[in-house]
């Protein structure tokens, strides 16, 4: 139904041709290109995972967690067991919601090496995978 | 004879496991996988995946966070595998740092000999055949303590 009331809007357009516009001062073929409706669906992709979105989602996982209080300011020099408080088993819980965040898998190998929130912000942007 | 090498021990609230395994849900994916980055494949997870197939969030808990009362032979597990994540945290401790990076807890499990007596077992034991750790647990409600001492022996 929209198909066919789109392709019957863009015949007229392309038909119908105002007389103020009998010459035009440019190739009436790109107009005609401009009016036909794309048969081609175009899926949006999702944006860029830039370093300041992963960010922004990192330091919102950290404000989330019941153990780092309300008051305590985040930066990515923040040592996630000795400024932020978190033991062995705090930080499975946070490379957990990384990993459902990012939708990567954090290998155990490489925990050792997320000890600041800078170190968590590096990891995801090295990681190809990361949505 | 025997010349300690290593002493570690960890405790743990029970409360803890629960709250991490009820926020995510019983049977969810992200509490397996929760267990499956602290549990044993072969000799814990069979537990772990009985528990949770039985609905039974408490004993689910224990076997995250390694406090046990279990008759295994019921449930076809012929050791009396337990996990324990205050054990595994105590055994890291008792490593040389060399040897504490890249160790997985999943690597290590805990059973116990015919009678009774808590052990340890690992990839760690089959390359250092000489080495054992000892292990004690105890328990007070919530509160969970491991003490593992390491030790070589050494006319073996």
């Amino acid at each position: 139904m929209l198909r066919s009331r789109l392709l019957s809007t863009a015949r007229r357009s392309m038909v119908i041709t105002p007389k103020r516009m009998m010459f035009p001062a440019f190739p009436t073929t790109q107009l005609r290109l401009s009016l036909t409706p794309s048969l081609i669906r175009s899926y949006s992709h999702a944006p860029e995972l830039t370093r300041d979105i992963i960010k922004e989602r990192v330091l919102d996982i950290f404000e989330g967690f019941d153990k780092v209080a309300e008051d305590k300011s985040l930066e990515e020099t923040s040592d996630i067991s000795k400024d932020l408080g978190l033991d062995s088993l705090d930080i499975v819980d946070i490379v957990m919601a990384l990993e459902e965040e990012f939708s990567i898998e954090i290998p155990e190998k490489d925990v050792p090496g997320l000890k600041t929130i800078g170190d968590a912000i590096n990891y995801i942007e090295n990681t190809p995978d990361s949505a | 004879m025997s010349r300690v090498l290593g002493l570690g021990t960890d405790i743990v609230k029970l409360a803890r496991f629960h709250k991490i395994v009820t926020r995510n849900g019983l049977a969810s994916r992200q509490t397996e996988a929760f267990a499956k980055k602290i549990l044993n494949v072969d000799k814990e997870m069979p537990l772990f995946n009985k528990h949770v197939k039985d609905d039974d969030i408490d004993k689910t808990v224990r076997v995250l966070a390694g406090r046990y009362v279990y008759n295994l032979r019921l449930i076809g597990i012929s050791a009396t595998n337990i996990s324990s994540w205050a054990m595994k945290e105590a055994v890291f401790k008792c490593l040389d740092d060399k040897d504490q990076y890249g160790q997985k807890f999943k690597d290590w499990f805990k059973y116990n000999e015919l009678n009774g007596r808590p052990k340890i077992g690992g990839l760690y034991l089959e390359k250092f055949p000489n080495e054992e750790f000892l292990l004690s647990i105890s328990h007070d409600e919530d509160i969970l303590i491991a003490s593992v001492i390491r030790q070589i022996t050494l006319d073996k």
